[in-house]
């Protein structure tokens, strides 16, 4: 799809058109803490996807 | 900017080789050209996946010129080593993104990404691309009762568009899939598999029929204002366009455009290909030959390739350069999905580096006007 939008707006194509909206590059305030935040985030996740098996395996078994 | 207290990774440094599992399925890959000298260009790209290699294709389409810098082989970042899944959706829901963008940009966005799988094999039947394509559609097997909910809500904003998109109950979701663990799934038949590496090298091929020029193995070094627009110098040689394309994501070296890989957050992805499974086994798993994912937040593809291999998407470091899956995680949850399967030999592993944002959503910038 991008490639096909990037085509489209080399040839001549107006920004409406795309699909993906242009954005400004903008670096996040969080940049320097993104390892730590995003490692801290997917345990959270790992945890709430290992507690949501544990429920289900109490569930069949009741 | 690298910072030195929680430093990221840097994929570019990645040693690891494409997938050799798809490599054993794959066309070989085109012959490219050696860039040299001083060339013109109507565009240069710089990226040879999916992205770059589809701007090259679209532009042939087109009548306009371009060249390709890769720096590795052609596909050699996310693009080979992907799950081969080619879905409908985005991250976020509708409803979110119309938050987030508005509403007309995330019908507009929306609307065509639920067309993606269109745009895609069309193009694959359009060029001829061999890629193991199969079109029978993606299962979602909700994985608890908020997981339900939101399948129901998913498939009801589909089936409101008229798209093929399916609840399937307990029963027809263990006759699809052999797993009796769901208490219900969705069933969309717009998507479907490829094989990712076939796949890129397929849009290479078409692209360079069509008039582009591709360079393999020609990492870009710098990127300058010049003349008749930018200059990019690669090996020794350049290309000066009045348009460049930087589509390397994931693996961005944040040198080239300051400030670019500062968006990207390079997340390590794992995948695991079985031995083939026995006769029985392949008869009772995955025999709608769908792939199936959940509603689980992290990892949760698994798909059964045509010569009996299963093929999941693994749960490992997150941004390790040199790192292993965790495989005992995926047995546990195999295990859980089908019993009696017993543990099955990985003879393939491979990994790779996904470009992540931090809205999650894929972004088109414009760096600079000419």
């Amino acid at each position: 799809m991008m490639g096909r939008d990037l085509a489209a707006r080399i040839a001549g194509g107006s920004d409406a058109a795309l699909c993906f909206p242009l954005t400004p590059l903008q670096s996040s305030r969080i940049r320097s803490i993104t390892r730590p935040l995003v490692e801290c985030l997917v345990n959270y996740y790992r945890s709430r996807d290992a507690f949501d098996d544990f429920r289900h395996r109490r569930r069949r078994a009741s | 900017m690298r910072t030195r207290l929680f430093p990221l990774p840097f994929p570019p440094e990645d040693p690891s080789p494409i997938p050799a599992y798809f490599e054993t399925f794959a066309p070989p890959a085109p012959v490219t050209e050696k860039l040299e000298g001083d060339r013109h260009a109507d565009v240069v790209i710089v990226g040879g996946g999916y992205t770059g290699l589809s701007t090259a294709l679209h532009l042939a389409e087109r009548g306009i010129h371009s060249v390709v810098l890769e720096a590795r082989d052609i596909g050699w970042g996310e693009s080979s080593r992907a799950f081969g899944q080619v879905v409908p959706y985005l991250k976020h829901s509708p409803e979110h993104l119309a938050r987030q963008l508005g509403h007309e940009v995330a019908e507009r966005l929306v609307d065509a990404t639920g067309r993606g799988p269109d745009l895609v094999f069309g193009l694959i039947e359009k060029y001829g691309i061999e890629c193991s394509v199969v079109r029978n559609g993606l299962i979602f097997g909700a994985h608890s009762p908020a997981g339900l909910k939101t399948l129901h809500a998913r498939t009801r904003f589909w089936q409101a568009r008229g798209a093929p998109v399916d609840m399937l109950d307990a029963s027809r979701t263990e006759a699809l899939t052999g797993t009796r663990y769901y208490h219900a799934a969705s069933l969309d038949r717009r998507g479907g598999t490829i094989n990712p590496l076939a796949y890129v090298r397929g849009l290479a091929r078409s692209a360079i029929e069509r008039g582009a020029t591709v360079c393999a193995r020609t990492p870009a070094m710098r990127l300058m204002r010049a003349a008749g627009g930018w200059r990019v110098e690669a090996l020794g040689a350049s290309v000066v366009s009045p348009v460049v394309v930087l589509a390397t994501n994931a693996y961005t070296n944040g040198e080239f455009w300051p400030g670019l890989g500062e968006t990207l957050i390079p997340m390590r992805a794992y995948q695991l290909v079985s031995r083939p499974l026995d006769e029985p086994a392949r008869a009772r798993i995955l025999r709608g030959g769908q792939p199936l994912t959940d509603t689980r937040r992290l990892f949760s593809g698994v798909r059964r390739h045509a010569d009996g291999r299963i093929h999941v998407s693994a749960d490992g470091p997150v941004f390790d350069m040199s790192a292993e899956a965790h495989v005992n995680k995926v047995n546990r949850r195999l295990a859980m999905l089908f019993p009696g399967l017993g543990p099955l030999e990985w003879e393939y592993r491979w990994t790779g580096w996904v470009g992540m944002t931090y809205d999650l959503n894929a972004h088109l910038h414009e760096l600079a006007r000419q």
